[in-house]
């Protein structure tokens, strides 16, 4: 995988966002503040206008941008989560042009540790952590078994989908979400659900056309 | 002057409270708005970018303190903070306080031109004003009220105004000298050079935030401490430079108030209270003359503030003071002393140029020999010591020393490439250490300072010369490290002077403290443990708490930068510590130790008293026992247990060449009973498993003992070994009887199988119990019949407790076992700590469940496992229905005093909650926050006083409900 393709995954996440902009927040009128479509698809448009500035870095310039443009335009906590998310990869892969799956690896892992400390939630409080947690461990443990990176990823966003979807029961414990206690059971989390979003538009990136929705 | 950031997801919302809070600031507090995202008022949101700006621009190096609504705001903040140059970061606080009372109290303060520490205290304690004048009494409130007054607020009503009781007689009271006096009132001294001064407020509103305000930077702009009575509601009297408490006086239009301060020489005390009275006029700054002109109004009728909220407020102790910083609660209890640093120090690991390899392997041998023998020392020691949690300590690092690979590596590297002893044990164990750091797990991080305290071990041996430092600083494994030079006296001889065993008493800061540095660990000598690293489940820690030393870890990096003999103050039980802690702080700290001290002192006078909880039940705490030692004996009756709970005979049988005799055990059983006067002796089976060597049982090699041929299933399987046993129980339990005629016959010796998993084994224990005693009969030997019991330590048990409870008189829970089994993770293996916590909701769960079925069969349960001496887990055993605790003859004391602590009620409602969390972490979690909670302030000694010993019984080891069998 090269950093070309991290521009195309950040495209595409874009382009989901915007179609996805009102089951988005939809989700979050259930459980939330009915913004995080609107949060997302703001988010990524920044992200789309910063990345011909960043369209020669290396991997790390790349991710960079678009976690400072997330974090100054998504507004709402989704924003410092998925901002700090590409911060922390960034790092992971500085000075990278080209990366191997394991590359791949440590940049979704760094970022979800990223996640991990700045929401300090746990898995099951009904966060995006439910969907990129799974999706983590199933990606590395596809490259330890020596899967190719587009079947690893496609893994990883099986079980990113799996990961939201079970979010369905779970009573929230952290966010706007969790004011509703026990009145959250029965929804989607529309964080996990962007997670998911997230991650199928990197499987995407990967090899152009080969949708896994 | 500290400035001020407001951050809101509404730039309507902040732009609001800038203009509340602004006109309060004088012009002179910095204060910057961020909210909002891309200039847009109608989107909400915030932006770490423009928080960081914010920052950045009232920015001073008094500091800023940043206030936050809710959400993203939060992490928003936290990552603004982040941005900042580390310099500017340390004096940038983030404030949890609520966004518009903080705000409000964080200005007032900062005008007055207050520390950053300051500021932020009373912002997080703004919300208590509020609280109080609502009549509730939150939690969270309580930091506002450190007790200032001189009189406990509740009594206060009844007492005069302070200058009524000090003022001379025959002058007018100077409240209505003052208005007609055409100025400010005139302070005057009042005895015991007291100098006071009294208004009635003239605001319309009373002294609401903003008056109020300027009354405050007024009173911490006065070089004295200036105090304020509300002499209409009888409120007070609190310290005048602090706007909550002012507040809490719920000063209104028309009440009359007195300021007091202390008169000096220095200061012109009289000139300081008529300032601060003068920022109390209408239309301040312009001079005190509009006081005159006006006419008082009348006095205000309003009832004074409700006292329950007041004493609500005033009841608990802050959490957190000035300058407060945060790591992790490890062991409880309060510290305030000087730093002891632990010094570094290398071993010489003796290499003088080469070394022949057969030289070479015969001194490495040599070394890990004498570091085995040391181990195995400091494990009897620390077992007599600290117990078997402590004990467990050692006995892996005696595996870990043991290790084939280990040696086999080092054996390899000296014969094979004849590297030195020094230089191939300690290649051998960075290469083992190095495998441990980069896989991510917490808990195999945590073993790695064990895996280095027994290097260190070997290192020391290897140099030959004697004991050299600990290593507290950084855990490198060719550190120095020492050891008892004898089996008794681990501490004595050989010691190394790494401050360990320092001989002022201080709190030890290190960035880790490796195990064998805190056995040597001596409460006279150690007020405290602060650790830059580590976590609450390292063995230092668990150390630590077995010898009672508060400690906190995971103080981070600063701790180390703290000079030695700086004073500091730490909080075992929040995991605050303070630097230089401020007098009010350590006032409070101290007031809350004393407190401590005094509950710890009247749980050891009461030992010996039985323990009731709140409600009145009696929780029986018995001690375990694993041998007949003198000092095993002496622990034990020194503890003030109710008898023993668990009598491990195991020592009876080792280390000889053939099974002790009926009569030495009868001997042996007998004397304990005769010891324990009319408490309870539980004696249970021989349990000896595949680990142990015993000649005349032919245990053979054992792949795995825990799981092996052991315990009930051993002993029915050697019926003349078990007869033996049995009948010497009978007997003991007779000769009991015999002494005392009135004690009904067996009542106080009870039998135990242990490892039960199956209906079938107890069916045939009680046949092998039956048997016993039929030869016993036929014999003419005098016996007495005994409850019989087993132990839940096999899930099986757990789970077939309604099926076992028929056959049986009692059970005890070992959770120990029950966790091991439960979890399937060896208690020996040091990856597996994690696992192994007997606060683990499945653990919990199965003791429901056998506690159920008990409850049912209306026998009773005791719980024998360590988690019976966890504070944490007393109250959640208590819940789950469990009647009797059995611990180590040193946490009979504290154990005891936690029982006294609960109500059964409130044990249950934490029990039930317990069980529907997720993980042990959880549970602690759960218990820590829901303790304050439920018990609500912590009690007070005078609560803790047992009723006297003459009015009950000894031992009531039965349940209230249901009939314990005979």
């Amino acid at each position: 995988m090269r950093s070309s393709d991290l521009i195309r995954w950040l495209e595409r996440a874009a382009a989901a966002f915007e179609a996805h902009e009102t089951w988005l927040t939809e989700l979050d009128a259930a459980i939330g503040d009915a913004d995080h479509g609107t949060n997302m698809h703001r988010g990524f448009q920044k992200v789309r206008t910063v990345l011909p500035s960043v369209a020669e870095s290396d991997a790390g310039g790349i991710l960079k941008g678009a976690g400072m443009a997330l974090i100054s335009s998504v507004g709402g906590a989704s924003g410092p989560l998925y901002g700090t998310f590409f911060l922390r990869a960034a790092e992971a892969v500085a000075g990278k042009v080209e990366m191997n799956p394991n590359d791949i690896g440590a940049l979704l892992r760094a970022g979800v540790a990223g996640i991990v400390h700045r929401g300090r939630a746990q898995p099951g409080d009904k966060t995006m952590l439910d969907a990129l947690l799974p999706a983590v461990q199933a990606f590395d443990e596809a490259v330890a078994a020596d899967q190719a990176l587009q079947a690893a990823l496609l893994g990883a966003v099986e079980a990113a989908e799996r990961g939201a979807r079970d979010t369905i029961p779970l009573v929230a414990r952290k966010g706007r979400a969790s004011y509703l206690g026990e009145r959250s059971v029965g929804h989607q989390d529309p964080g996990a659900t962007s997670s998911w979003l997230l991650l199928r538009s990197l499987a995407e990136a990967v090899e152009p056309g080969n949708g896994c929705a | 002057m500290v400035g001020i950031v407001i951050v809101s997801h509404c730039a309507t919302l902040a732009r609001g409270l800038h203009a509340l809070v602004g006109s309060m600031g004088q012009g002179r507090v910095q204060i910057a708005v961020a909210a909002g995202i891309e200039d847009d008022d109608t989107i909400l949101g915030t932006d770490p970018v423009r928080i960081q700006q914010a920052i950045t621009s009232v920015w001073s190096d008094d500091g800023v303190l940043v206030l936050m609504d809710l959400g993203s705001a939060v992490l928003s903040a936290e990552m603004a903070l982040e941005m900042l140059p580390a310099a500017q970061r340390a004096r940038v606080r983030l404030c949890a306080a609520p966004l518009v009372e903080g705000t409000v109290a964080a200005v007032a303060q900062a005008a007055g031109g207050q520390s950053l520490e300051r500021v932020e205290s009373e912002a997080l304690a703004a919300l208590a004003p509020k609280a109080a004048q609502l009549g509730s009494s939150p939690a969270a409130q309580a930091e506002a009220f450190p007790p200032l007054g001189h009189e406990p607020m509740e009594t206060m009503a009844n007492l005069p105004a302070p200058v009524e009781t000090h003022g001379t007689s025959g002058e007018p009271p100077v409240a209505t000298q003052a208005p007609s006096a055409g100025g400010t009132p005139n302070p005057r001294i009042a005895r015991a050079g007291i100098v006071a001064a009294r208004t009635v407020v003239r605001q319309r509103f009373g002294l609401h935030a903003r008056p109020a305000a300027r009354f405050v930077t007024a009173a911490a702009q006065c070089p004295v401490e200036v105090r304020v009575y509300n002499l209409t509601r009888r409120a007070g009297p609190v310290s005048a430079r602090s706007i909550n408490q002012v507040m809490t006086l719920g000063i209104r239009q028309g009440d009359e108030i007195e300021l007091t301060a202390v008169n000096t020489e220095e200061h012109d005390v009289e000139g300081a209270l008529r300032t601060v009275l003068a920022a109390l006029t209408p239309g301040h700054g312009a001079g005190n003359q509009s006081l005159a002109s006006r006419s008082a109004p009348p006095p205000g009728r309003e009832t004074a503030l409700p006292a329950e909220a007041m004493r609500g407020a005033k009841s608990k102790a802050p959490p957190a003071g000035p300058r407060a910083l945060s790591g992790l609660p490890a062991s409880p209890g309060i510290a305030i002393g000087q730093v002891r640093r632990l010094q570094e120090a290398h071993a010489d690991t003796g290499e003088k140029g080469a070394e022949s390899p057969e030289h070479a392997w015969e001194r490495l041998e040599r070394a890990l020999a004498q570091a085995d023998a040391e181990l195995s020392a400091l494990q009897a020691d620390t077992a007599v010591r600290l117990g078997e949690a402590a004990e467990g300590i050692f006995a892996a690092h005696v595996l870990m020393l043991r290790d084939p690979v280990l040696i086999g590596r080092a054996r390899t590297l000296v014969q094979g490439e004849a590297h030195g002893a020094g230089d191939a044990w300690r290649q051998a164990v960075a290469e083992l250490r190095q495998g441990w750091e980069e896989v991510d797990d917490r808990y195999l991080r945590e073993r790695v300072a064990d895996l280095d305290d027994v290097a260190g071990r070997v290192n020391r041996h290897l140099a030959s010369k004697g004991p050299s430092g600990v290593d507290g600083e950084t855990g490198a494994p060719n550190q120095g490290e020492s050891s008892p030079g004898g089996a008794s006296a681990p501490a004595d001889d050989g010691s190394p002077d790494d401050g360990v065993a320092g001989r002022q008493a201080a709190i030890i800061v290190a960035v880790d403290l490796a195990p064998s540095a805190a056995a040597r660990l001596r409460p006279e000598s150690t007020l405290g443990v602060c650790l830059a690293c580590g976590t609450p489940l390292s063995h230092a820690v668990i150390l630590a708490r077995a010898l009672g030393i508060p400690a906190v870890v995971g103080a981070g990096p600063s701790i180390l930068e703290v000079p030695e003999g700086t004073t500091i103050a730490l909080d075992g039980d929040t995991g605050h510590w303070w630097i230089d802690p401020e007098p009010d702080t350590l006032a409070d700290l101290a007031e809350r130790r004393r407190h401590q001290a005094a509950i710890a002192r009247l749980s050891r006078q009461h030992a010996a008293t039985p323990a009731y909880t709140r409600d009145g039940r009696l929780v029986p705490v018995r001690a375990n026992v694993g041998s007949c030692a003198p000092s095993e004996m002496e622990a034990l009756l020194g503890s003030g247990a109710d008898g023993v709970g668990l009598l491990r005979t195991e020592f009876l049988f080792l280390d000889r060449t053939s099974p002790p005799s009926e009569e030495e055990q009868v001997a042996v059983y007998e004397a304990l009973a005769e010891a324990l006067g009319e408490h309870p002796l539980v004696i249970r089976t021989v349990d000896i498993g595949g680990d142990k060597p015993v000649p005349y049982l032919d245990l053979g090699q054992e792949a795995n003992p825990f799981l092996g041929w052991r315990g009930i299933r051993q002993s029915l399987d050697l019926p003349a070994l078990l007869e033996t046993q049995l009948r010497a129980i009978l007997r003991a339990a007779a000769r009991r009887s015999d002494a005392r005629p009135h004690a009904r016959a067996g009542r106080r010796v009870r039998l135990m199988f242990p490892m039960v998993a199956s209906v079938r084994e107890v069916r045939a224990a009680r046949e092998a119990v039956a048997h016993a005693r039929e030869s016993l009969d036929n014999e003419g030997v005098a016996h007495a019949d005994v409850e019989i019991g087993i132990m839940i330590e096999v899930p099986a048990a757990a789970l077939m407790a309604d099926q076992m409870a028929p056959l049986v008189d009692f059970f005890s829970i070992g959770t120990n076992d029950l966790t091991q089994y439960v979890m399937a993770a060896d208690r020996t293996h040091p990856r597996l700590g994690a696992l192994l916590d007997p606060l683990d909701p499945a653990v919990l769960r199965l003791i429901a469940q056998a506690a159920r079925a008990a409850q049912a069969q209306g026998i009773p349960v005791a719980v024998c496992g360590e988690a019976a001496a966890d504070p944490v887990a007393v109250p959640l055993l208590l819940g789950l229905g469990v009647h009797e605790l059995s611990v180590t003859p040193r946490a009979v004391a504290a154990v005891k005093g936690e029982v006294r602590r609960w109500s059964l009620n409130d044990a249950k409602v934490l029990a039930e909650m317990a069980l529907h969390v997720d993980t042990a972490p959880a549970v602690r979690t759960l218990v820590a926050g829901t303790i304050e909670a439920i018990l609500g302030s912590p009690p007070e000694p005078s609560s803790s006083v047992p009723p006297q010993a003459d009015e009950i019984p000894c031992d009531q080891g039965s349940p209230p409900h249901g009939n314990p069998p005979p």
